[in-house]
């Protein structure tokens, strides 16, 4: 397994929201599905995810419901709300330029200053 | 929108409480179950799964609170925790909280008290449309006025005279010419006249209004409709509205009133409407039972000082009539006043064109909005020094209040300690305190406003009497409610301010190390002393008020009245003037007078048209035949017309000449009784009897000089008083019959009744009460303030024992090993007691000449409501000096006690 990556600090309400886009899911299928998409390289505190959560239903991005899970047991599913949807698109929009400036700094060569 | 997420979010959390912590939980299980699941099916016995789920998630409870904070629970979780803290503190400390919350309770229910009293007698305004609008038209002159009579208010002094009684004829004319204001209409209180309704004769409260009134005050009727133009004109038949109260009380709501035909003074009227609930008459406290148009003056309330045969419209002499006007929100308020007061000068110069010589009346426009503003007058300096004492006894439960808070502070020091080290706020230690204090400034404070809403009406229900109602009825609104809230809000943060801050300054480090135990934390103390000796320098000014409003009512029921005022009934006949005007008038008077002083059981009856000591002053000017010069104010004499057994009745003496009997008659020689003050202002050799005086064109001749006895009130020395047989009057007032008698009331009562019905069944008789009643009716003022600060002191001397045995306990309390010590030492019992008892009285001698120096300063501004002493009265003073201090001492007493008798071994190892 390769070594785990401490989260950056204020992502993991990014990483929530992108889950959750994919599909309504509970607290427990946030976690797996982050570290499924991630392959395992992200290190999460399990017992954060909740403070989060509730931080952001709380903040209008997210809303939950009690239904189903797979095995037959009730479980709260979060989906995203439209606010939610505009704030992961805002976020991921300035994640990618914050990391194309990040990384053209980081690529710097001597010669090109 | 991103708050209001947040706000709705919070909401649901904080009012679904219950179930938002279930889910949390649950949803937490779940994730852990499942995190076991999936250990398991990766190979993990089911045991060391859970453990590992459980040690994966971390601190359960932790995550809880993040999760709560992550909702903005924390706040709502910190306060609550905070109050059910504190109530645990209340709790334990039973005593100290009945102290506090009864002491807040008392001063918060005074003030609430009050302050419905003033909302009624100060602030409130008329009920009428937009009353702000309104301005009262009031004139000045110069110290001769323009008319003959008034009838209204009227100030006098040597070089100015004024009123708010304007003539019909200016009235008129300032209606015609009113361009200036919005509209001008009048009215004018018109006292208690007989109604005959359905054959049964009684007394109603009248008003009388221009027929543009109900529109322009905006008044409105709830049935029927309102006075207009068309009612108020000469001849029409006249049309009354009537009072919602008097609606309910007399016709039981019935719709059928309207169009219902009554009688007023004998006067056939009809029924047109009823008025709508809010509205009680342009007076405040006043709550008229019919209003009729002015038109209706001359038949329903014919006047006897009228030059034009009782009509008060035809005399422009005679001022009367209260005029207001609305403002133009576009003329300015002196451009209105100007403009009106050229008006008022034509007006005058039309209407009497023989006044040249005369002092003209300028207009000036007073404030409207509380309509007649009779009762400013009579209680705003009253109420103003009862809101200060009310304030002072909340003063003194604050510092009592925050005496004992400071105790307790000093006393969780080491509580506090603990709690600073362990790492809680500076802040969130205060933030407690403070809520403390809210919670006992709450609980006061409701059963302080319970209290207020008890005792609204007991103020003005001792204004009452047994015959009349209060001036006005303290209603208890929101705007009393608002401002109680807000004083035990203020009250609760002062006195927890102080004793919370300092809690905080402790160095925690030293705290820890002694427990608070030897240490005498000056400051601390002296904090506590100072409140102490504030709180009795407060008492004793309160106490000194108390002292000098108990003896000015003494001294005013001890007064000498010049007349024995025992086992005498009083009782008032107005006989409609359309029956009985002038001379008619008379002649049923003697008759009444006659029959009354037959009935069986009665010693002896007269009447007078003043009754004595009723607030009620009728005066005249007098020349003695021979005394040259002009009339002037010494001139002035007091006059009562009485019946013959008058002296005789009222137990005033004959020091000279004779009675009046029954050789003065109508037709006979004028004659009269005078005071021995009238003979010393007229006739300043003494000799009286047989000389001659004039008044009003007529001359008298003086048969008897009489003892003087008091005439309108207490306060007043006897005036020169001139006694005029009424039945050689050529018209009188209302009469007040005088029956002395050892019958009962109501039987007197029955038997007179039955003689005045026999002579005319529509005659009420009313006012009845004792002539006792009637001169403790005129004290009532006085009464007031002697139980209110007699209350208050009592209250301030029970928070002042509670203050200084607070703090001398708690100072026995801390000392206990220094005592120890002492008396190890060899300090005998006796010594001890007296070094304790040394310091109260030390506390309280401080106070005392505090509270003595700022009694002088103050007291003088009450010496208009005192009678026979002085504001710095010795014997007032010196009894709440007296008082003080020996309760200082009482409350002293008993921690002494206790400190003299520890045993010294257990005292020295007190910890």
């Amino acid at each position: 397994m390769a070594k785990q990556l401490e989260l950056l600090q204020g992502t993991l309400d990014m990483l929530i929201l992108k889950a959750v886009s994919l599909g309504p899911m509970h607290g427990y299928g946030v976690l797996l599905r982050i570290q499924q998409i991630s392959k395992d390289r992200l290190e999460i505190q399990q017992g954060s995810l909740y403070p989060a959560l509730y931080r952001l239903e709380h903040q209008g991005l997210l809303q939950s419901e009690w239904g189903e899970s797979e095995n037959n047991r009730n479980a709260k599913y979060y989906s995203l709300t439209a606010a939610g949807r505009r704030q992961l698109k805002e976020e991921t929009r300035d994640w990618n330029r914050m990391a194309d400036i990040i990384t053209g700094i980081l690529n710097t060569v001597p010669e090109e200053i | 929108m991103k708050i209001g997420a947040r706000f709705r979010s919070w909401l649901r959390a904080s009012l679904g409480r219950a179930r938002m912590e279930s889910d949390m939980d649950r949803e937490l299980r779940f994730h852990m179950e499942r995190r076991a699941e999936d250990l398991v099916r990766g190979g993990m016995s089911e045991e060391a799964a859970r453990r590992q789920a459980r040690a994966e998630f971390g601190g359960v409870e932790a995550r809880k609170d993040e999760c709560r904070e992550a909702l903005g629970l924390r706040l709502v979780d910190d306060a609550r925790a905070d109050f059910r803290y504190m109530f645990r503190m209340l709790r334990q400390s039973p005593a100290f909280s009945a102290v506090a919350i009864a002491s807040l309770a008392l001063g918060i229910g005074a003030n609430t008290a009050i302050f419905t009293l003033m909302e009624a007698a100060l602030w409130k305004t008329v009920p009428v449309k937009n009353p702000e609008e309104l301005r009262l038209l009031s004139w000045v002159s110069g110290p001769i006025s323009v008319m003959g009579n008034t009838w209204g208010q009227w100030t006098h002094t040597p070089n100015s005279s004024g009123s708010t009684s304007f003539s019909y004829a200016v009235f008129r004319g300032l209606q015609r010419h009113s361009e200036s204001v919005r509209n001008l209409f009048a009215f004018k209180p018109a006292g208690r006249i007989i109604a005959v309704i359905d054959g049964h004769a009684e007394l109603v409260t009248s008003e009388m209004v221009s027929g543009n009134f109900y529109e322009a005050a905006g008044v409105s009727t709830i049935a029927g409709r309102p006075i207009t133009a068309s009612d108020d004109v000469p001849g029409a038949g006249a049309a009354v509205v009537i009072s919602e109260s008097f609606w309910s009380r007399r016709f039981g709501r019935n719709a059928s009133v309207i169009g219902k035909q009554i009688s007023l003074s004998q006067v056939p009227v009809t029924i047109i409407g009823v008025n709508s609930p809010e509205f009680h008459g342009m007076g405040p406290g006043q709550n008229p039972d019919v209003y009729f148009p002015i038109s209706a003056q001359p038949a329903i309330l014919s006047n006897q000082y009228s030059r034009t045969n009782g009509s008060l419209l035809d005399d422009p002499d005679s001022w009367w009539l209260l005029i207001m006007a609305r403002l133009r929100p576009e003329v300015s308020e002196s451009q209105a006043q100007a403009a009106l007061d050229v008006v008022l000068q034509q007006a005058v110069r039309e209407s009497l064109p023989d006044r040249r010589k005369r002092d003209r009346p300028r207009l000036q426009l007073l404030t409207g909005a509380r309509g007649l503003d009779e009762l400013r007058e009579r209680f705003h300096k009253p109420l103003l020094v009862l809101l200060a004492l009310a304030g002072l006894v909340l003063l003194i439960a604050c510092a009592n209040l925050a005496n004992l808070l400071l105790a307790r502070a000093t006393a969780r020091q080491r509580e506090i300690s603990v709690r600073l080290a362990m790492g809680a706020g500076r802040w969130r230690i205060v933030r407690q305190m403070v809520s403390e204090g809210l919670v006992l400034a709450f609980l006061g404070g409701t059963v302080g406003l319970l209290l207020g809403y008890w005792l609204r009406n007991g103020i003005p229900s001792l204004l009452a009497t047994s015959w009349s109602a209060s001036p006005f009825q303290a209603q208890f609104d929101l705007q009393v409610l608002v401002l109680s809230i807000g004083i035990a809000f203020l009250t609760g943060i002062l006195f927890s301010l102080a004793p919370a801050w300092q809690s905080t300054r402790v160095p925690v480090n030293s705290a820890l190390k002694d427990g608070g135990r030897t240490t005498m934390s000056l400051p601390k103390l002296l904090a506590g002393r100072s409140l102490v000796v504030l709180q009795i320098s407060l008492s004793l000014l309160l106490l000194v008020g108390a002292g000098l409003f108990v003896r000015t009512l003494q001294n005013l029921k001890s007064a000498n009245l010049g007349f024995r005022p025992e086992r005498i009934l009083l009782f008032t006949i107005d006989p409609p003037r359309v029956r009985y005007a002038a001379a008619a008038r008379i002649r049923l008077f003697s008759r009444l007078e006659e029959q009354v002083a037959a009935i069986p059981g009665i010693q002896s009856a007269t009447l007078s048209q003043d009754a004595l000591v009723a607030n009620n002053r009728s005066t005249t000017r007098f020349r003695p035949i021979g005394r040259t010069g002009r009339p002037g104010d010494q001139d002035k004499g007091w006059i009562n017309f009485v019946g013959n057994r008058f002296f005789e009745t009222m137990g005033i003496p004959i020091l000279a000449g004779r009675s009046l009997d029954a050789r003065d008659r109508a037709n006979s020689l004028p004659v009269a009784v005078v005071n021995q003050q009238f003979v010393r202002s007229f006739f300043p050799d003494g000799e009286a009897v047989g000389k001659s005086v004039v008044n009003n064109k007529t001359t008298y001749q003086i048969v008897g000089i009489c003892g003087d006895a008091l005439f309108d009130q207490v306060r007043s020395p006897a005036p020169p008083t001139f006694y005029k047989p009424f039945s050689q009057a050529s018209d009188v007032r209302d009469m007040t019959f005088e029956i002395k008698t050892a019958a009962s009331e109501a039987s007197i009562v029955k038997s007179v009744r039955e003689v005045v019905r026999s002579i005319d069944k529509d005659l009420p008789i009313f006012d009845i009460r004792t002539q006792t009643e009637q001169i403790d009716a005129t004290l009532s003022r006085e009464r007031i303030f002697a139980a209110l600060t007699s209350g208050f002191g009592l209250l301030a001397l029970v928070l002042a024992a509670v203050g200084i045995y607070g703090i001398m306990a708690y100072g026995v309390a801390r000392r206990t090993s220094e005592i120890g010590v002492r008396m190890a030492l060899g300090a005998q019992r006796r010594q001890v007691l007296t070094m304790i008892l040394r310091e109260s009285a030390l506390l309280a001698a401080a106070g005392v000449a505090i509270g003595i120096g700022a009694a002088v300063g103050i007291t003088r501004y009450i010496a208009s409501m005192l009678y026979g002493l002085r504001p710095s009265d010795p014997l007032s003073f010196a009894g709440a000096v007296v008082l003080l201090l020996a309760i200082a001492m009482l409350a002293g007493w008993w921690p002494a006690r206790k400190a003299s008798r520890l045993d010294p071994m257990a005292a020295l190892r007190h910890e």
